[in-house]
């Protein structure tokens, strides 16, 4: 190869420091597209997660709400809790929560 | 003076009223084999609000007595049961303040636990739900549906 190809040819190629800077742009670039797509997927990951919390908790309470146990009556330690109400027929309800009622 | 004395006691003392009760008394259980024979007498509403899944009838009793003396009944295989009543002066409709309380079988000749113990003010002819539970869960209840009848 004579000489004055050589140099054409080593002409065309970036120099070494054009090639370390192309490829430090090239890996940023690929770092950002990668960050990029890591995003959305963690909120895809995320969201279901949250839904699934929020279903269980309304679930929980569901289940509490429809137990409801004169529930109305769980007073925080006390010993005997009485409570009078009224059914919509007019029935009259005298309830009696004791800590050591035993049947 | 005695002689005398009475008459004007009697003027001032009204005579004792003379009442009657239906005391029905319901197991509730949240236990799935329990007896369910009482579901009819426990009021829908009022079934929507426990969370007990049967209802068994322990006992039926029928109660006649005077007012402001103390009545014993036996009540179940293993219960007791106190009653006691007062006409409220001067109202309309008469209304009857009913002490009653139920304790459990006697444990050693001592007397039982209190299940119930309450004061319900009942008209005549009227039916009212008392029941007794655990203050935090429990697995049943003690209802008792009591009626009470003023006699004339």
């Amino acid at each position: 190869m004579s000489e004055n190809r050589l140099r054409d040819l080593l002409a065309v190629l970036p120099d070494e420091d054009e090639s370390a800077a192309r490829a430090a742009r090239a890996r940023r670039r690929a770092l950002a597209r990668l960050g990029a797509a890591a995003q959305p997927r963690k909120r895809r990951l995320w969201a279901p997660a949250l839904a699934t919390v929020l279903m269980a908790l309304g679930l929980l309470w569901w289940r509490e709400a429809q137990r409801a146990e004169p529930d109305l009556a769980q007073p925080l330690q006390q010993e005997r809790l009485e409570l009078h109400w009224v059914l919509s027929d007019g029935t009259r309800v005298q309830w009696v929560f004791a800590q050591d009622f035993s049947l | 003076m005695l002689w005398l004395a009475s008459p004007q006691q009697s003027k001032t003392k009204p005579p004792r009223r003379q009442a009657e009760f239906v005391i029905q008394v319901i197991e509730a259980s949240s236990a799935q084999k329990a007896p369910n024979d009482a579901a009819d007498r426990v009021p829908a509403e009022l079934k929507t609000l426990l969370r007990y899944a049967r209802y068994g009838l322990l006992d039926s009793a029928f109660l006649r007595g005077s007012e402001g003396e103390t009545h014993r009944i036996a009540l179940a295989s293993n219960l007791n049961g106190e009653l006691e009543f007062r006409v409220r002066a001067g109202q309309e409709p008469v209304l009857m303040d009913v002490d009653l309380e139920v304790t459990g079988p006697a444990v050693e000749k001592s007397r039982g636990p209190k299940l119930l113990e309450t004061t319900a003010a009942v008209k005549s002819g009227e039916t009212v739900v008392l029941g007794a539970s655990r203050m935090r869960g429990g697995e049943n209840a003690l209802i008792v549906l009591l009626t009470a009848r003023l006699l004339p």
